[in-house]
């Protein structure tokens, strides 16, 4: 496994969310993490992202123990997160806010470098690259922030409801975005409400119902309605 | 672009000689003018580049200028040191304060808040505290003999020219921060503390270092004024005044650009000097009427500064040209 959270209990302040989650990513897939609203996930990309702490359990990334890595010392690792809710830079410019994703990489040269490739792959922002973020449509921001996140050349990139408020048109966009990256062999952690999405995108899946794993999907293409149900509605 | 480039450098060397020309009352004028520049400018790589605002500059001008005035006053120790005394002092304190923000998640305007209640405990603390003169302040015997070593001149100019060098270093500063990776930090921060977090940038580090050397730069300016007026006192220099002043400056002229708070300083400062020579003695309180109002058409006029504002004209108007417009990242 390239990451591995073990026996998991993280929360906010006081208040637990998760309960003994358990849960490992092997290089090259993409894994969905799917559940109802309220269930944990999240929480749980942030727990693998440094954003929130963990309380009990541990997390190994490449064989190293990463539980006590702040944000920043993971995403050095190359654990990159693409934040909920389109979080980009609102008041920079598109090319701005791609360079402070590549901030990791060594050098000005290496920035330019990957800055060159991201643009390949995101044509539609390269046409876009001097206007403000903050300006974008919806489905442009998301774009933006995933790029952000390939900026930084990730080992693993986890992406936080990225079809969450897109438009149908935005949602095909993003998705065949992400489905490009998979035929990468990007390996990709994906928290989606949207079943349908998961359903084409991921291999493997991990249902969460009220901070705890539900159930295992071992492959998605076995993933039944009725399963699903189970899994939702309890 | 190349022509506005040299026509504004043309501008610099032409508002940086003219007081030379124009007699001691201005070059009086331009040193105060250079020392508010440099802390304006200091003021926003703070506030404009990483969000990090304060209102309480005032604790570290005063900082800067008790420092060099008491280990000169006490153990003659030369003003340069002092200065540096002062400005590593103000810069320990902000990054101590820009710890304390991120640590207890003060952030935003009570983030500037938090900076006025440290400004105005110091401004108390000095105000009564005996062996740093307490309310009467310090009177800095003149170093001697007069020259750069000593801080002191026979002429305003003198004192003009170490001005305008610590805006210079101001400046560059800014300019360094504003082109590294460390300004993409800042920025990231100012605009989304979130996402800037994800994307491994620390808001602490961010808060600390911008802090560490918005309060470092004042507090050499604090230095400067103090041995220009061979006098510190509590209420000049802890006081909110200037802070006040650097932030309606650095507004003005473009808060978050490099060059915006010495252009608002540029305009503003000896602006505010000229109407008080022509009003004040005639009608009291016409001049800051005139002031206010020419402070509130600038800001109508150029909502996100002059330079901002004027910036953006400019980009737009190369885009639409076909060339690349605004600043290229990268």
């Amino acid at each position: 496994m390239l990451l591995e959270a073990r026996a998991i209990d993280a929360g906010y302040g006081k208040v637990p969310v998760l309960h003994g989650v358990a849960l490992g990513v092997a290089a090259g897939e993409c894994v969905a993490i799917l559940g109802p609203n309220n269930a944990g996930k999240s929480t749980l990309l942030k727990v693998l992202s440094g954003l929130v702490g963990v309380w009990r359990g541990n997390l190994q990334f490449e064989g190293a123990d990463i539980t006590p890595d702040g944000p920043s010392e993971r995403v050095r690792r190359g654990l990159i997160q693409v934040p909920e809710g389109r979080h980009v830079f609102p008041d920079l410019t598109v090319a701005e806010n791609l360079i402070v994703g590549g901030l990791r990489l060594g050098s000005h040269r290496a920035r330019r470098a990957r800055l060159e490739r991201v643009y390949d792959s995101f044509k539609p922002l390269y046409e876009l690259r001097h206007r403000p973020a903050g300006m974008l449509s919806g489905g442009e921001q998301q774009l933006v922030a995933i790029a952000r996140g390939l900026m930084a050349e990730p080992r693993v990139l986890m992406l936080d409801e990225p079809s969450l408020g897109l438009s149908p048109v935005a949602v095909d966009l993003v998705f065949g975005t992400l489905l490009g990256l998979k035929q990468e062999s990007l390996t990709m952690i994906v928290v989606e409400q949207n079943v349908q999405f998961c359903f084409d995108l991921a291999s493997r899946g991990y249902v969460l119902r009220q901070g705890r794993v539900v159930s295992q999907v071992e492959a998605m293409e076995h993933l039944t309605a009725d399963a699903l149900r189970q899994a939702y509605l309890g | 672009m190349k022509k506005a480039e040299f026509w504004a450098a043309g501008l610099v060397v032409a508002a940086c000689l003219a007081p030379f020309a124009a007699g001691r009352y201005w070059l009086d004028v331009a040193f105060m003018a250079a020392v508010y520049a440099g802390v304006a400018s200091a003021w926003n790589v703070a506030a404009g580049f990483s969000g990090t605002f304060s209102f309480g500059h005032g604790l570290f001008f005063g900082i800067g200028a008790y420092t060099s005035a008491m280990l000169f006053s006490a153990l003659g120790i030369s003003p340069w040191i002092g200065l540096a005394a002062g400005a590593a002092l103000a810069g320990a304190a902000g990054a101590a304060i820009g710890w304390l923000g991120t640590r207890y998640r003060v952030g935003g305007l009570s983030f500037a808040v938090l900076t006025l209640a440290f400004a105005e405990v110091a401004l108390l603390f000095v105000s009564t505290f005996d062996p740093l003169g307490a309310s009467r302040g310090i009177s800095i015997a003149p170093p001697q003999p007069p020259g750069l070593l000593s801080m002191q001149f026979e002429s305003a100019a003198g004192f003009f020219l170490v001005a305008l060098g610590f805006l210079a270093l101001c400046q560059a500063v800014a300019w360094a921060i504003d082109a590294a990776p460390l300004g993409y930090r800042y920025r990231a921060v100012r605009e989304n503390e979130t996402a800037a977090q994800a994307m491994g940038v620390s808001p602490a580090l961010v808060r600390m270092s911008a802090m560490a050397a918005t309060g470092a730069l004042t507090a050499a300016g604090g230095s400067i004024y103090g041995f220009y007026l061979l006098f510190v006192e509590p209420r000049t220099f802890f006081g909110p005044d200037v802070t006040i002043k650097v932030i309606l400056f650095a507004l003005v002229g473009g808060i978050g650009t490099v060059w915006g708070p010495v252009v608002g300083t540029a305009l503003l400062y000896p602006a505010g000097e000229w109407l008080r020579a022509v009003f004040g003695g005639r009608v009291p309180g016409l001049d800051i009427l005139v002031y206010g109002s020419l402070v509130i058409g600038c800001c109508l006029a150029f909502p996100t500064g002059i330079v901002g504002g004027v910036g953006r004209r400019l980009a737009a108007r190369a885009g639409r040209g076909g060339g690349a417009g605004g600043r290229t990242a990268g």
